[in-house]
């Protein structure tokens, strides 16, 4: 038995999207006084040091959530739960290594990599290796490297940051009135007049108010605002969790109902108008449900065990007056029987979804590469997939997944700052604790409330990256409580905005002090570092702001190369100079070029074999396995064949200090 | 060089021993949750699978269980095992605060700024 509770058709959230503005706006105005509140701080210290790494003052609350707050990019609340809807219960497997990513991510480098931090001063990652090998060289390419890797994955985050604003706020007139003006200052632009006015007014003010505090208030204020986003993030995420569990009928029942489900095919339509003339455009919003008979829906697939095929749209339609039809939009077919069985008698009792005179094409149907018309493919593995005839998660790529969380965290420059900047060991032990239990209560809950959500918001496979504000908007609206959609929403718009601060300003501390202080000019004063750090953190925020108002196709594809290249390229180099006294410079930069090189070969491979934006997987293990195998190889021989290191840096990061020896002795 | 273990900084020595366990934790539950969910989840027919707790069984074992487990690991671990150092170094003023010599030089660096508040 299906549980009740479908939203039938797309409904009006206005009062819904009035509250989440009232929260938007108490949320910016927090993160304003926030980043005052920094400013004011660093003026009292060392610059550098407080602008970039919080004076090495991190405790374990805010270590704890600004670590969970920077891992869960928006493609947590975006892409996860997307990918939850499509493929079921398999995705608690491909999120399971999130078990270890606090013993891995902090534990494996953490202590030594704070204690050798602390030893050279340093305040960056390209500090601590240009410090331990004594190379400048080595400094130099870890930060161009860093600044263009993070460069590419900030474009991403900020254009879905701009998408999650829209969806909250977009009806708004404050937004309606933005969009119109900025729609006719961009008519002349060839490079932007076909972007969607409502997206660039949101992409706007989100850009405003990041770029702002951010610049304004350094790491501090990143951190500060990491610790209220992880917070959203958490009472978000478990209010979720109980009402969804509330409104499905408990975890039982829609597991049940996913074991009868079978993947929808999906398709797009053309709607016609076929009455008396009219000046007036129709309008068919999306989401909109419609019935055809099978046998007259076009070039559809004819079903005949179903004697009614139930639609349902995912995009709007516009039907133009001049053309009298509209152009393809996204459309869902639903295949399971049970599904059907719930939906028809609700949509043939209720009023018609569409207008008077508009008949239905049918321009495109397919069913999924891999689990279509079986029942219990979202309960079980390798998972549906609209594209992968192996499943969505094949055991080869299950296991790649495993080291990727974990492993790939590891490397990640922007966790390893993190733990430069913590105060004690004792800080790492007790945030390694929380973050665990953190973890459990953020990862394994979404994949059970959007699994639910497969059940309650049914049809939306066609465009699931919207499934996060749909369940929210949903769940407010069913239990009444509109301020709750501008609690929940806010929770992804607080992971991409948690992300994205802390790149830009890892970009700009490459820029102004691994690359102009280092090695244009070493004897620069701190009112002058301050400015150029002001200035830069403020660029990198307009030009990427600039780069997502139309970006690239392939953004996600963006977000996993940008993410894995960095790991392959820093974690074993850097595990090694930390605990390998024969490293050396060339067996460390090897190590970041072969495991760069390899990540990159498999991602041009798969490009040239496919034809398409996806990697080539020999054995089914991702490029990063690859990419890590490849740098380990190049560190260990490279270092083996070149001459070893001198005994004095070994001296400092290896052994005792000789008074600590002898005081100890 | 020096020779003698006891000369070797306390922190590496601690830090490579508690990688050394870390990696092989996850190494651990990776066979855990990949083997058992394959043998169970991806096997057996979906539609004889049973559910406890309202999840398949599947996920029961490979993936709640341990993710309970290794969250317990975790604690414990990072509590009562991790060795609680000194992470302290040698007294030097951030690379580059404003008079920093070049990587390399010999020039002598001063007491760290002592600004530090708490975040």
């Amino acid at each position: 038995m299906m549980p009740d509770g479908y939203w039938l058709i797309a409904q009006e959230a206005s009062p819904i999207q009035r509250q989440a503005l009232a929260i938007f706006v108490a949320y910016t105005a927090i993160l304003f006084v926030m980043g005052w509140l920094c400013h004011r701080i660093q003026l009292r210290g060392n610059f550098l040091s407080e602008y970039f790494l919080g004076a090495r003052g991190l405790g374990t609350v805010a270590l704890t959530l600004t670590f969970a707050a920077t891992s869960a990019s928006a493609g947590t609340f975006a892409g996860f739960p997307s990918f939850v809807y499509s493929s079921g219960w398999i995705l608690s497997l491909w999120i399971a290594s999130y078990m270890v990513v606090p013993l891995c991510g902090m534990g494996l480098l953490g202590k030594r990599l704070n204690q050798v931090a602390q030893k050279t001063g340093a305040i960056t990652i390209p500090d601590v290796l240009r410090e331990r090998f004594q190379s400048p060289a080595l400094g130099l390419v870890t930060s161009g490297f860093i600044a263009l890797m993070l460069w590419l994955y900030l474009i991403p985050q900020f254009k879905v940051a701009g998408l999650i604003l829209q969806n909250l706020l977009g009806p708004l007139d404050l937004v309606q009135g933005l969009a119109s003006f900025l729609s006719k200052a961009t008519s002349q632009l060839a490079w932007l007049n076909s972007v969607d006015p409502e997206y660039l007014a949101c992409l706007l003010l989100f850009s405003v108010l990041v770029v702002c505090y951010t610049t304004w208030g350094g790491f501090r204020a990143v951190v500060w605002t990491d610790v209220l986003q992880g917070g959203v993030m958490l009472v978000g995420i478990l209010l979720m969790l109980g009402i969804t569990l509330q409104q499905v009928g408990g975890l039982s029942r829609a597991t049940e109902a996913m074991s009868r489900m079978t993947p929808p095919n999906l398709g797009e339509v053309r709607f016609h108008y076929e009455g008396s003339e009219t000046n007036e455009e129709i309008r068919i919003k999306a989401d909109t449900w419609f019935l055809l008979d099978p046998t007259e829906a076009g070039d559809g697939m004819v079903d005949e065990a179903t004697p009614i095929a139930v639609w349902r749209t995912n995009e709007l339609a516009i039907i133009h007056p001049d053309s009298q039809i509209s152009r393809d939009v996204k459309a869902v077919r639903i295949t399971t029987p049970e599904e059907i069985a719930v939906l028809l008698p609700k949509l043939q009792g209720a009023a018609p979804t569409l207008p008077d005179s508009v008949r239905v094409e049918v321009v495109d149907e397919r069913a999924y590469a891999y689990g279509a018309g079986k029942r219990g493919v979202y309960v079980s593995g390798p998972g549906p997939s609209e594209t992968n005839p192996n499943g969505f998660l094949p055991l080869g790529l299950a296991f790649s997944f495993f080291a990727y969380w974990a492993l790939s965290g590891a490397g990640q420059p922007g966790n390893m700052v993190r733990l430069m900047a913590t105060r004690s060991a004792t800080t790492l032990r007790r945030s390694m604790a929380s973050l665990a239990i953190y973890f459990s209560c953020i990862y394994f809950p979404l994949v059970i409330i959007f699994c639910c959500a497969r059940v309650l918001l049914p049809g939306l496979d066609h465009d699931p990256d919207r499934i996060m504000p749909e369940m929210a908007f949903h769940l407010s609206s069913v239990t009444g409580r509109p301020w709750l959609a501008g609690l929940l929403v806010a929770a992804p718009f607080a992971a991409a905005m948690s992300t994205v601060d802390s790149f830009m300003l890892m970009i700009s501390s490459s820029l102004v002090r691994d690359i102009y202080q280092q090695h244009f000019r070493p004897d620069v004063s701190e009112k002058t570092v301050k400015r150029w750090s002001y200035r830069c953190t403020l660029t990198v925020g307009v030009l990427a702001t600039v780069a997502a108002m139309n970006p690239p196709q392939y953004l996600q594809y963006l977000i996993v190369f940008a993410g894995g290249a960095l790991s392959v390229t820093f974690l074993l180099p850097m595990a090694l100079a930390l605990y390998w006294p024969r490293m050396n410079a060339v067996g460390t930069m090897a190590g970041m070029i072969g495991g760069f090189v390899a990540y990159l070969s498999l991602y041009l491979e798969g490009f040239r074999r496919f034809g398409e934006a996806s990697p080539w997987r020999p054995l089914q293990l991702d490029p990063l396995i690859w990419g890590f195998l490849a740098s380990g190889i190049c560190c260990v021989v490279a270092a083996l064949c070149t001459a070893p290191p001198p005994d004095s840096l070994v001296r400092r990061f290896f052994y005792r200090a000789a008074s600590e020896s002898r005081s100890v002795t | 060089m020096p020779n003698a273990e006891p000369d070797l900084d306390p922190v590496f020595v601690h830090g490579r021993r508690e990688a050394k366990w870390i990696l092989w934790i996850w190494l651990g539950f990776a066979a855990w949750c990949t083997l058992y969910s394959y043998q169970f989840g991806y096997t057996s027919n979906p539609e004889t699978m049973t559910s406890f707790w309202g999840m398949p069984t599947w996920v029961l074992g490979g993936v709640f269980l341990p993710w309970i487990l290794a969250t317990a690991v975790t604690v414990v671990f990072s509590l009562s095992w991790m060795a609680d150092d000194d992470l302290s170094g040698e007294a030097v003023e951030e690379v580059g605060g404003g008079n920093t010599p070049r990587a390399g030089s010999n020039k002598p660096r001063h007491e760290p700024d002592e600004a530090a508040h708490d975040a």
